[in-house]
């Protein structure tokens, strides 16, 4: 049986987050990618879906992975996500001593 | 999009919404004073019918404004996000154009043939050029209109230079 797809599935993103590591307004990205200052603002906060194409493009841009700056669950923050891979680390290489 | 207009905050869909629902009140009022108009001893009406054209052509200024800063100029290609804003526009008004041109064929086909009752239809070349006019100025501010009835407000946040905060 075909599984049910909404059309209203909700894409989180850390667009806002990169934009500001990089020090980027609005209309700077906007010309990066070729599309209106507003489509970003709507992206940011999840009120409009990119395309495949705007999706890739993103990610070359950030030279990023995809699954780094989109996802189908909320996203949590990056400073967490990469203290949590430390702190795996370090307490794998622990147990490696041991 | 930046300034006020009569005190009104086009940024708001509220009050956009109020700008398309003056706009087709003013098409109606001019129809029901035409129809009014046609009876004896109302001829004054017919003179009143062409107040509201000059609400319509403030509320046309506003929708064009309206569709240029969510779909972008015309000067400038349009992104997919206005693409999609823009054909969702034109598919409802395509909708709600068929259903006007259908129901108003539909009154006209009953008003002309009717013997039980009485109901108004142009008779005049000024009764037809002004139905005619009325429904150029429907067809052509209905995308417009459907852009500033059904887009969210527009974001202070959405301003172009803005920084997001840092982290």
């Amino acid at each position: 049986m075909a599984r049910k797809v909404s059309s209203t599935v909700k894409l989180y993103n850390r667009i806002s987050v990169l934009r500001a590591e990089r020090n980027l307004t609005r209309q700077d990205l906007a010309d990066e990618l070729g599309v209106n200052y507003q489509t970003i603002g709507y992206m940011e906060r999840g009120d409009y879906n990119p395309s495949l194409e705007l999706v890739f493009r993103i990610s070359e841009f950030f030279d990023l992975p995809i699954e780094t700056i989109f996802s189908r669950e909320p996203l949590p923050p990056l400073s967490q996500e990469l203290y949590g891979r430390k702190a795996s680390l370090v307490s794998g290489e622990k147990e490696k001593q041991r | 999009m930046n300034r006020n207009y009569l005190g009104l905050n086009f940024r708001q869909r509220a009050a956009r919404r109020r700008v398309v629902v003056a706009a087709y009140l003013s098409c109606c009022a001019i129809v029901v004073a035409l129809a009014a108009g046609s009876r004896p001893g109302m001829d004054f009406l017919k003179l009143l019918a062409f107040s509201p054209f000059v609400v319509m052509a403030f509320c046309w200024w506003i929708l064009n404004q309206v569709g240029i800063a969510y779909t972008g100029s015309t000067t400038h290609p349009l992104d997919e996000r206005q693409e999609q804003v823009r054909n969702r526009a034109f598919f409802r008004s395509y909708q709600t154009i068929c259903a006007l041109t259908s129901l108003a064929l539909l009154y006209w086909m009953i008003a002309a043939t009717a013997s039980t009752v009485v109901l108004w239809y142009p008779n005049t070349p000024g009764e037809y050029a002004t139905l005619v006019l009325l429904f150029l100025y429907v067809s052509i501010t209905l995308p417009h209109a459907c852009v500033a009835w059904c887009e969210p407000d527009f974001l202070e946040d959405s301003r172009p230079n803005d920084l997001p905060a840092t982290q």
